[in-house]
């Protein structure tokens, strides 16, 4: 297995393609810091004009945490697309180049084969992240400083006092992680379906554009399917930034994603296992 | 024709006679004001502000005459739009505003007169009323009625019956509760705008300032009003 996992992890970090994500994260979140540093206060200061009348604020808004948790927003529903398009070529580019016949002739399970492939897809996720960490809350801080974190929800502000935030960040690239691994799960299990590469990539940004936009529309009509949408668990994160921390709908949603990705992970199994190769 | 003359003159008479009482209540608070000129304390800052969630914080509060005030904290802070001590300010030059004594109240227990002090020259504020202890002459309740915000009110407490200043000041202003589609806030995980009630009405938030270990008239450097935040 040990083996099988090398292999996998080398095949996967020596493709051009895994490092398309990884420069994207580079390249933005400098943008993001350069944008913040010369207008960062013009943004500030528009998104408040309204509660600006009575009240005014007082202090540093703009800080390395306010950077750090933009830019987290951002490219989080972003981040996603960047994990499939590596993860999503697993199994189903090997198919299409036909390696994954020569692969299988090795006495090796199939069910080790996959975990191995599944294993890769969560370090791959994992290495996204641990990037997106250095560089967005890292590189930030360093540039802007420290200081207490601006929440704006769509129902209120949250005002996060800095002496608490670095546990929360943490918090919340776990529960990232947690949210990469159903979406490497899912383009694995899409890749396993597929013989070329470029249709469970581009299924799997579908499902997550289709499901965010349905999140984002604040319609009725979309109320009951609602809880059926991982992208909206996804999304709990946030509410790691709230005051009271809601734990034990985030633990939910968190459980939700867990179970999603093991069922995309059930259902990669099953059908590897029976899949015709040879085709 | 007589009767119409005495009307006219006793009117007259007690406008003149409340006038006068005002400017005499307030010329103890202008008195007691002009005694301070630097002001440095300590500030305990607690929020009640509806949408906002944010925690009670430490710091120190400095004012200096004639206008420069600042709090200067290790975090974010809510402020009232106007510096606390803007209507003492503006009782500080008489030839500025009309004071109308204009009836009484009780404020937190304690008798007040009711005045109403009219600027000459309305920029900002269009009128302020202060409520001022009868007995201990100091301002207890302030309304000020702005152009802009509308109507904002402070409360004071006084720590000891010879304080010049209040060891509790409170802030209550009414605004619109802080809103943003999830679209624009990236929030998609709270509840929808459209489920809340609370939605378009005016609320009522407060921003309370505890002073403790107030030194006064120990000279305050101007480098401590610069603004250094974003």
């Amino acid at each position: 297995m040990r083996r099988i996992l090398e292999a996998e992890i080398i095949k996967a970090f020596t493709r051009p393609r895994s490092y398309i994500g990884m420069g994207s994260i580079i390249a933005l979140v400098a943008l993001i810091d350069a944008s913040f540093y010369f207008t960062g206060k013009e943004y500030i200061d528009l998104l408040f004009q309204n509660f600006d009348q009575v009240f005014s604020l007082e202090g540093t808004v703009v800080n390395g945490n306010l950077i750090c948790f933009i830019i987290l927003q951002t490219l989080i529903i972003q981040l996603p697309l960047l994990v499939a398009l590596v993860t999503g070529d697993l199994i189903s580019g090997e198919a299409a180049m036909g390696t994954l016949r020569y692969s299988l002739t090795k006495p090796i399970s199939r069910f080790k084969f996959i975990s191995a492939k599944w294993i890769t897809a969560m370090l791959y996720s994992l290495g996204i992240l641990l990037l997106l960490g250095v560089f967005a809350y890292g590189l930030s801080l360093v540039i802007f400083g420290p200081g207490d974190l601006l929440v704006l929800n769509a129902d209120g502000l949250v005002v996060i006092r800095d002496a608490e935030l670095f546990c929360r960040f943490m918090a919340a690239f776990v529960f990232a992680f947690i949210s990469l691994t159903t979406v490497a799960s899912l383009s694995l299990m899409l890749s396993a379906f597929s013989n070329n590469s470029v249709g469970p990539i581009v299924l799997t940004m579908v499902v997550i554009i289709v499901f965010t936009v349905i999140s984002s529309f604040e319609m009725s009509f979309f109320d009951p399917i609602m809880p059926f949408l991982f992208t909206n668990h996804m999304g709990l994160w946030r509410r790691l930034f709230s005051d009271p921390i809601p734990t034990a709908e985030i633990v939910q949603s968190a459980g939700i994603l867990v179970l999603h990705s093991l069922v995309f992970f059930g259902i990669t199994q099953y059908h590897f296992k029976n899949k015709d190769i040879i085709e | 024709m007589k009767k119409l003359t005495a009307i006219t003159l006793l009117v007259a008479a007690t406008n003149f006679s409340w006038a006068q009482n005002a400017n005499e209540i307030i010329k103890k608070i202008r008195t007691n004001f002009q005694t301070i000129n630097d002001l440095k304390c300590d500030v305990q800052m607690n929020f009640d502000i509806p949408g906002v969630a944010i925690e009670k914080i430490n710091g120190k509060m400095f004012y200096k005459k004639p206008d420069k005030f600042r709090v200067q904290t290790k975090g974010l802070i809510f402020l009232p739009k106007q510096n606390p001590f803007e209507q003492l300010e503006l009782l500080d030059d008489p030839s500025s505003y009309i004071a109308i004594l204009a009836g009484e109240s009780v404020v937190n227990g304690i008798a007040c007169h009711n005045i109403n002090i009219i600027p000459n020259n309305p920029e900002e504020l269009v009128i302020m009323r202060l409520m001022v202890g009868k007995q201990d002459g100091r301002i207890h309740k302030s309304e000020l009625t702005l152009k802009r915000e509308g109507t904002v009110t402070y409360f004071n407490t006084y720590a000891n019956a010879t304080d010049i200043l209040p060891r509790e000041m409170e802030f209550m202003a009414d605004f619109r509760r802080f809103k943003m589609p999830k679209a624009i806030s990236g929030d998609f995980s709270s509840t929808p705008v459209r489920q809340d009630e609370a939605q378009g009405k005016y609320e009522t938030g407060k921003v309370k300032m505890i002073l403790s270990n107030v030194e006064l008239n120990r000279k305050v450097d101007d480098s401590v009003f610069v603004e250094t935040g974003s």
